[in-house]
């Protein structure tokens, strides 16, 4: 094997082969272990008795999906930090993206009318359905990540078709609207406890329109966060792009 | 069951750093003043708040939107909690005050962007370390570890030298792994116990090999973390190459946030359950970690790298603590003893690190052998730097002398001398790399440099961080007490007993 | 063998795979694309827990609290893959290397 390459592929060196068994080992012991969980009764089961007292509880929750309720009710908290890693992603992304200079290259791709025709139909219609996912969340399966997705990918289609470029990242307003999900996370949360509660702990009746108001704004961070991500490593300005030599398989440059 | 008010401090103690985090990533350069110096006391006053709260009312429980578990994700605040807490204030605030300057001066990060992303990542680490030490669900906490590890990385890279990007990425992917360690963990505890709350888990937990398994994935994911021997070789490029505000932030902090859910998940969880030889094993890697750690600094060759091994060798005696708590007559000494060594060598961590960037600002250099004299340009900061030396040695009186004490006592009284031997022997080889640096501060150099004019904001944080790693031998009792309110042990915690 | 004991074999073994690959491999790129193996391994266990016959707490449906925990997962997941790729390319436009300087000769000679 050339070993100039050989860096890029398995070496089977001695450290390889038993790093190889600690490994086939692992598998096996974690293999037999998730086989052979003991069935334990199960501390939320002993709590809810049947399943009336649970269709009490995601009525209570304020929306009809469990996992919308788990997730932005009973561990709202959870939620509200994974937001918070996202703010930190794009800030990191800055961070990294210190020193790129040059003009923006361009894909090349803003006048193909093939692709043209393409993004007029599909950008208007994800965020059609990323509205209607987070709509349809409440109840369906849905909510704000699948929505955010679903745009962000529209998002990323106008970056590599040249129609939404590197200098519309830099503004106040995309800054805005990747905090936005956090900071309206957080207002409500603070806000509710002045209604003698806890912490993110919803009034009654009120529960659906605050879950609705902050997955909102959590589809607007999650869009504009997934796309300047994207751009800042593979967008034409990126990271990525500025140097087609950093390739996985190693046989040419 | 719990007051309001205190309920609210621990909620804004998280909440507030994230708003601010995401205002100053947003507005910047306007609201910075109030980032750095109204802030830092708001947020003292308020974990003042929660200890009255703690010693009048005992332990809370918070459950985060009115759920309770295992529905819910709940806080516990007990003394341990509050005193982690606490430390947290006091290194932030003396690097908030610190890194202003440090940026204006500093020779490589010349780009104000960096220094505009330095507050929004401050401060997000901050609300990571108080969600961190605040929660009591073994899923919130991958959340907050995985928030630390992400800030932490990137402000190594805020250097902007290739060393830490290098450092930077070597952390991360190590990280990462160790994250995903800890949350298959979790997956198999969920799996077999159904709940992920950490007081719920206690009650359950039984000796067999899924819950071993899922034990030893956590806490092996949280070793890599704290840098434990083997483990340890991406700590001391990670810290020497970030900027010194940043390191005083990692090697104080970040890595004490993962031996703290060590301690949790030994003291809270596993204990009943571990089998013997594992305490030994954790803590014949921590011996190992204090010799190895020092004969590294011994041999290192600029100032930064030497405060980072320091730190590798300084958490093995964190890890002492399993062995010795094992002798139920000591082990309420070691627990406190350990507690206090932590706490007294995040100060004074914080101080050496902080005194080393305005060193190395002044001398434009970091190798040991060119800072010859330089204790004649910066008395102040070298003072610094003696005050916590002295705690990181051991000696009297300071907090480290405490800590310790406690470890050589407890070692000594349940018969395991030879963790008090490592105790010794890592204090002498500690005071070895330590005077090296300082006879080479104290020398009278060749070219009698000029004595730069104090720079206060530079040299006065670490001076009162070093003095703060003194004094607490003072309030060792209080500091006692406090630790005791909710303990995991049934003798002295006004709160849970131990399962 | 229960479709259960099926997803949860497979997760394990995804975990091993991307656990030895990322031991194993020098390149980072392919470092990060392991550590996303094994978080979909880790993915794959929890989703397997929610499989009625394990969950006690929903007699009707699928238990709802591992999917909040993976939805959670792979929004961290995607923050952290992303600053890891950003950091890569910034290493490899610095020093023109795909290694880390402990793990092998690098890519030296063709970078920009």
């Amino acid at each position: 094997m050339n070993s100039a390459r050989s860096w890029k592929t398995l070496r089977i060196r001695p450290a390889t082969v038993v790093i190889g068994c600690l490994t086939v080992g692992l598998t096996v012991l974690l293999g037999w272990i998730v086989c052979e969980i003991p069935e334990r009764p199960l501390p939320l089961a002993a709590a809810l008795e049947d399943i009336a007292d649970e269709q009490r509880l995601i009525e209570k929750s304020g929306v009809g999906n469990p996992v919308t309720a788990v997730l932005l009710n009973f561990r709202a908290y959870d939620t509200l930090l994974e937001l918070g890693v996202l703010v930190l992603a794009v800030l990191a992304v800055q961070a990294a993206s210190a020193g790129i200079v040059g003009r923006p290259a361009g894909s090349g791709w803003r006048h193909n009318r093939l692709l043209a025709a393409t993004v007029g139909i599909v950008v208007p219609v994800s965020i059609v359905v990323a509205g209607d996912l987070l709509w349809m969340g409440a109840d369906h399966p849905g909510g704000a990540f699948q929505a955010g997705a679903v745009l962000s990918g529209a998002g990323i289609m106008l970056i590599l078709t040249d129609r939404l470029g590197r200098s519309s990242f830099t503004g106040w307003q995309y800054r805005l609207a990747a905090v936005v999900g956090v900071a309206v996370f957080i207002i409500v949360g603070l806000g509710v406890m002045a209604v003698d509660g806890r912490f993110l702990q919803y009034p009654a009746g009120l529960a659906k329109t605050l879950i609705l108001a902050i997955e909102t704004a959590a589809v607007a961070s999650v869009a504009a966060i997934f796309v300047i991500l994207f751009d800042a490593v593979a967008g034409p300005m990126g990271r990525g792009n500025q140097d087609a030599s950093l390739d996985v398989r190693g046989d040419r440059p | 069951m719990n007051t309001p008010f205190a309920g609210l401090w621990a909620v804004l103690l998280v909440g507030l750093p994230l708003l601010l985090a995401v205002g100053a990533y947003v507005a910047g350069r306007r609201i910075r003043p109030i980032l750095v110096w109204i802030v830092p006391l708001v947020m003292a006053g308020m974990v003042t708040g929660l200890i009255h709260g703690l010693i009048d009312q005992g332990p809370l429980h918070y459950e985060i939107g009115g759920w309770t578990p295992p529905l819910g994700i709940t806080w516990h605040i007990d003394g341990l909690a509050t005193a982690m807490l606490a430390v947290t204030v006091l290194v932030m605030g003396a690097v908030c005050a610190y890194a202003p300057s440090y940026f204006a001066g500093s020779i490589k990060t010349a780009s104000a962007e960096k220094t505009k992303l330095f507050w929004p990542l401050t401060y997000l680490l901050w609300a990571a370390l108080n969600a961190l030490f605040l929660s009591a669900d073994v899923f919130n906490l991958y959340v907050t570890l995985e928030l630390l590890t992400l800030g932490s990385v990137v402000l190594i890279v805020l250097a902007g030298t290739t060393d830490s990007v290098a450092a930077a990425l070597r952390y991360l992917v190590l990280g990462l792994m160790a994250s995903l360690f800890y949350l298959m963990g979790v997956a198999l505890l969920y799996a077999s116990y159904g709940t992920l709350d950490m007081a719920t888990l206690g009650g359950q937990l039984q000796q067999d090999p899924l819950t071993w398994t899922a034990a030893s994935l956590m806490i092996v994911g949280l070793l890599i973390k704290t840098a434990l021997f083997p483990m340890h070789f991406w700590l001391p490029p990670a810290h020497a190459g970030a900027p010194a505000p940043v390191s005083a932030l990692l090697s104080a902090l970040v890595v004490k946030a993962s031996f703290y859910l060590v301690l949790r998940l030994w003291f809270d969880l596993f204990r009943p359950v571990a089998p013997a030889p594992a305490a030994q094993f954790l803590g014949a890697l921590g011996a190992c970690a204090v010799l190895w750690g020092a004969i590294q600094a011994l041999r290192a060759d600029r100032l930064k790298t030497l405060i980072a091994y320091s730190t590798v060798a300084q958490l093995g005696y964190l890890f002492l603590l399993f062995p010795l708590s094992s002798a139920p007559a000591v082990a309420k000494t070691a627990w406190l003893g350990v507690i206090l060594f932590a706490l007294s060598h995040a100060l004074a961590k914080a101080a050496m690190f902080l005194a080393a960037g305005r060193i190395q600002q002044l001398a434009h250099e970091d190798r040991l052998d060119r800072l010859t004299g330089i204790g004649q340009c910066a008395p102040l900061a070298l003072s610094a730097t003696a005050l916590a030396g002295v705690s990181l040695i051991g000696l009297p009186p300071t907090g480290g002398f405490a800590g310790k004490w406690m470890l050589l006592v407890a070692g000594v009284e349940s018969g395991q001398w030879w963790w008090a031997l490592v105790v010794v022997m890592g204090g002498l080889l500690t005071a070895g790399y330590l005077f090296r640096f300082w006879a080479i501060a104290i020398a009278a150099s060749e070219h009698p440099s000029q004595r730069a004019p104090v720079n206060w904001r530079m040299e006065l944080p670490p001076f009162m961080l070093g003095v703060a790693a003194v004094l607490i031998v003072f309030l060792a009792t209080h500091v006692a007490q406090l630790l005791e309110i909710g303990a995991a042990f049934p003798i002295g915690g006004s709160g849970e007993v131990a399962p | 063998m229960t479709l259960f004991t099926l997803y949860a074999i497979g997760g394990v073994g995804l975990f091993a795979m991307g656990l030895f690959s990322f031991v194993a491999v020098a390149h980072l790129l392919r470092k990060i694309l392991a550590l996303n193996v094994m978080g979909a391994g880790v993915f794959m266990v929890l989703i397997a827990i929610a499989h009625p016959e394990r969950a006690a707490t929903q007699a009707t449906g699928v238990d709802p609290v591992p999917h909040a925990l993976v939805l959670t997962g792979i929004v961290v997941a995607v923050s952290a893959t992303a600053l890891a790729l950003a950091l890569t390319c910034r290493y490899h436009a610095e020093t023109g290397r795909a290694t880390l300087p402990e793990d092998g000769p690098g890519n030296e000679g063709s970078g920009r």
